[in-house]
């Protein structure tokens, strides 16, 4: 009898334990635009957490890895993931009683996107009226008032769940006959004015105080300064008239760059065109190339203050983690290398705060190498990717300098160029054209 | 009838698809000896996938169709390493990079732009017959900093060159009366290229036809046909030069890079050390004169 009753309180010991240490070892916040779900574990005994928009039941888990899928939603096992999308931008040019809406696609993780909606309202701030339009990249609402300055938002959607949210673009409808337009400030306005020259606006969110590069056909066109929070504007107006490829990235503190979001627009006379909610993926850069497998790397850059940033490092099974940009925008983690098979990896960051989200960085690569290299390796010399002249540029001259050897047998000189600057395959060839795409300054 | 309308809009309306696809677009599948058609080439990509390179070559029966055009005005490609050209041999090869990469762009205003397109061939009928064209060595690369190929397909399309009129166009004047856009040619030295000689890149655009052509002239020499790199004659790494960009309707944009000879700054200051030694000497002169 003493026995069984030991035995009893020894097995009731021992899933509070359990449920003790999960607890603290998942005490971590998941996201999302309607819900928080704060101190994630794994429930036993089943339960049900509330908000004001959701319920939520007890987890369900797997004990093995591996994911269970849909037709519409991946599940993997361990911590519970959940769908996200990267916030589309939009633009907005305004007509006679009409606005042009269009925007980029949204790249979903965990789902499929399957429809977007398009909100309108009389203020910045809502309240929005929202209206599904399918997956479809272009809208044209029509029948507005002209003189009124109208705001539009996009919403992504898998089946019935939101998973993200475009900052607001402002338009105002302008009679045919009438001059004009344009205006609506925050998210800058869409209209036409009386003029040979066509303007475009670009704004959305970079990293505090960083330099803003805007592109026009591969050629720098305009440089600007983002806020302390990080928020940008740029303008450019310009008679070169036409269809026009835009390009928009920043540099951060450190020098880092973002990846560079691009723009196909056509311009035509006294057009404004208004591109809102840029937002670019946080900078990003891996303390070491190689780390000893067990030893932290830490992962780092810069992104909007106070926002979210979700690091992904590819392995054979894919792992995300979080941490949170400070005051000025800084992130750091230090991920611990020990999961990680030897080998080559890569790590890359998107950044989300107030609903949105956005696209991923450039990838960082790194190699995770056992004790017996823990010193071997020694640093050479750097050279900058795709920068074949070393002016720390990477534009025309480079491209011309690859083009003039494309397909053509490298000499010494211009393998020493493809050694430190690219592939090292011994070639000129389309890769190479395409590192300089990747890497391209202006 | 419906049906027959039905297969027609299926035929020329391209297909989606989550690969990347070239795909093929003309208003029409058949013309007539004598006649001229557009076709576009475009690449449709896949969600969430995003290219920066393109190649291959295009091909046709050159006993069947002549290539009468090339307009990479409305193209994703910013910088072509292989420029379309009219060639002969029913091959046109090209390869070109888009910067940033052209999966994800946004397009706007949206009914002005066809995202992927990346350049239109315009053919003329002069046998009757039927050609297919296609892509051969097809090769699209991930943006993604490494290169990687992306799965590519091309989905070939059919001309048939008919005996008769069927209304398709006749060399139809080129209306474009904007020259190519503004640009700055740069003076640039690499070990590699032209052995460590100062050459001459240069880029323009050119919105409604396409750059057709470069001109290079230097040193108040006569223009000669050109691409960029261009190895300069002068190789003082100053050289006075104009380069002309050149559209397929004609139009020129002519852009000069230093200064003549007898603008730099060497010249004016002999000339004015020349006419200071004159003033001098004259005024001492004078003074001689007046004094004796």
């Amino acid at each position: 009898m003493p026995l069984r009753l030991i035995r009893f309180f020894g097995i009731i010991l021992s899933i509070a334990a359990i449920g003790a240490v999960t607890r603290f070892v998942f005490a971590e916040e998941s996201t999302s635009t309607n819900y928080t779900i704060q101190d994630q574990l794994l429930m036993i005994d089943g339960g049900l957490s509330t908000s004001s928009s959701f319920q939520y039941y007890s987890a369900s888990g797997q004990t093995v890895a591996g994911e269970s899928t849909g037709t519409n939603y991946t599940q993997r096992a361990g911590v519970l993931y959940y769908p996200i999308a990267s916030s589309p931008v939009v633009s907005a040019v305004a007509g006679d009683a009409s606005v042009a809406l269009s925007w980029t696609s949204s790249t979903a993780q965990l789902a499929t996107i399957t429809d977007y909606q398009v909100g309108i309202a009389s203020a910045s701030d809502g309240p929005y009226s929202w209206s599904s339009v399918g997956l479809v990249y272009s809208n044209s609402r029509t029948g507005l008032t002209n003189g009124l300055t109208y705001y539009f938002k996009v919403r992504v959607y898998a089946d019935s769940l939101m998973l993200a949210e475009s900052a607001s673009v402002a338009a105002t409808p302008v009679s045919a006959g009438g001059g004009g337009g344009g205006g609506g400030g925050g998210g800058g306005g869409g209209g036409t004015r009386p003029s040979t020259n066509a303007t475009v606006h670009f704004s959305g969110r970079a990293y505090p105080m960083s330099q803003i590069v805007l592109l026009k056909d591969t050629v720098l066109a305009a440089r600007s300064i983002s806020s302390d929070s990080a928020d940008f504007d740029i303008e450019l107006t310009t008679s070169n008239l036409g269809d026009c490829i835009f390009s928009v990235y920043a540099e951060d503190s450190e020098g880092r760059r973002s990846a560079m979001r691009t723009f196909a627009l056509s311009l035509t006379s006294g057009i404004v065109i208004n591109v809102s909610g840029i937002f670019l993926a946080p900078s990003i850069e891996t303390g070491s190339d190689y780390v000893v497998q067990g030893d932290n790397l830490p992962i780092f850059g810069q992104s909007v203050p106070t926002s979210t940033v979700t690091i992904v490092v590819n392995s054979t099974t894919e792992r995300a983690v979080q941490a949170n940009a400070d005051e000025t925008g800084i992130y750091l983690y230090n991920f611990d290398t020990l999961p990680l098979e030897l080998g080559d990896h890569a790590t890359k960051a998107k950044s989300t705060i107030n609903n949105e989200v956005s696209g991923y960085s450039d990838s960082v690569a790194f190699a995770v190498v056992d004790e017996s290299q823990r010193d071997n390796e020694t640093p050479g010399e750097e050279y900058m990717k795709a920068d074949l002249n070393n002016d720390k540029r990477v534009n025309l001259i480079d491209f011309s300098i690859a083009a003039y050897w494309y397909g053509r047998e490298l000499t010494e000189a211009a393998n020493l160029l493809d050694t430190r600057h690219l592939n090292g395959d011994g070639k000129m060839n389309l890769v190479d054209m395409s590192l300089i795409a990747y890497y391209w300054t202006g | 009838m419906r049906i027959l309308f039905a297969i027609i809009a299926l035929l020329f309306i391209p297909s989606f698809s989550h690969a990347a696809t070239f795909l093929f677009t003309a208003p029409q599948s058949t013309i007539g000896i004598g006649e001229t058609m557009d076709v576009a080439i475009s690449l449709d990509l896949g969600v969430d996938e995003d290219v920066n390179a393109v190649e291959g070559a295009l091909t046709f029966d050159a006993s069947i169709l002549e290539l009468v055009g090339v307009n990479d005005a409305r193209s994703v490609i910013n910088l072509w390493a292989v420029k379309p050209k009219i060639a002969e041999g029913g091959m046109i090869p090209f390869a070109g990079i888009a910067p940033g990469g052209f999966g994800t762009v946004l397009v706007a205003p949206s009914d002005n732009l066809a995202g992927g397109n990346i350049f239109i061939a315009t053919f003329r009928g002069i046998a009757t017959g039927k050609s297919t064209i296609g892509i051969k060595n097809p090769n699209a690369l991930l943006n993604d900093g490494l290169g990687t190929p992306a799965s590519v397909y091309v989905t070939n399309f059919s001309i048939k060159v008919s005996g008769e009129d069927v209304g398709a166009g006749r060399d139809l004047p080129v209306t474009d009366a904007i020259p190519p856009e503004s640009f700055v040619p740069i003076v640039a030295q690499e070990a590699s290229v032209f052995e460590g000689k100062w050459f001459l890149v240069f880029q323009s655009n050119d919105a409604e036809t396409g750059i057709a052509r470069y001109e290079v002239r230097e040193a108040g020499g006569d223009f000669v046909p050109a691409e960029s790199p261009y190895l300069l004659s002068d190789q003082s790494g100053d050289p006075y030069v104009t380069v002309r960009a050149i559209d397929n309707a004609g139009n020129i944009r002519e852009v000069a890079l230093g200064k003549p000879w007898y603008k730099s700054n060497v010249f004016i200051g002999i000339l004015l050390l020349v006419v200071f030694s004159v003033v001098i000497m004259n005024r001492k002169r004078l003074w001689r004169r007046r004094g004796h």
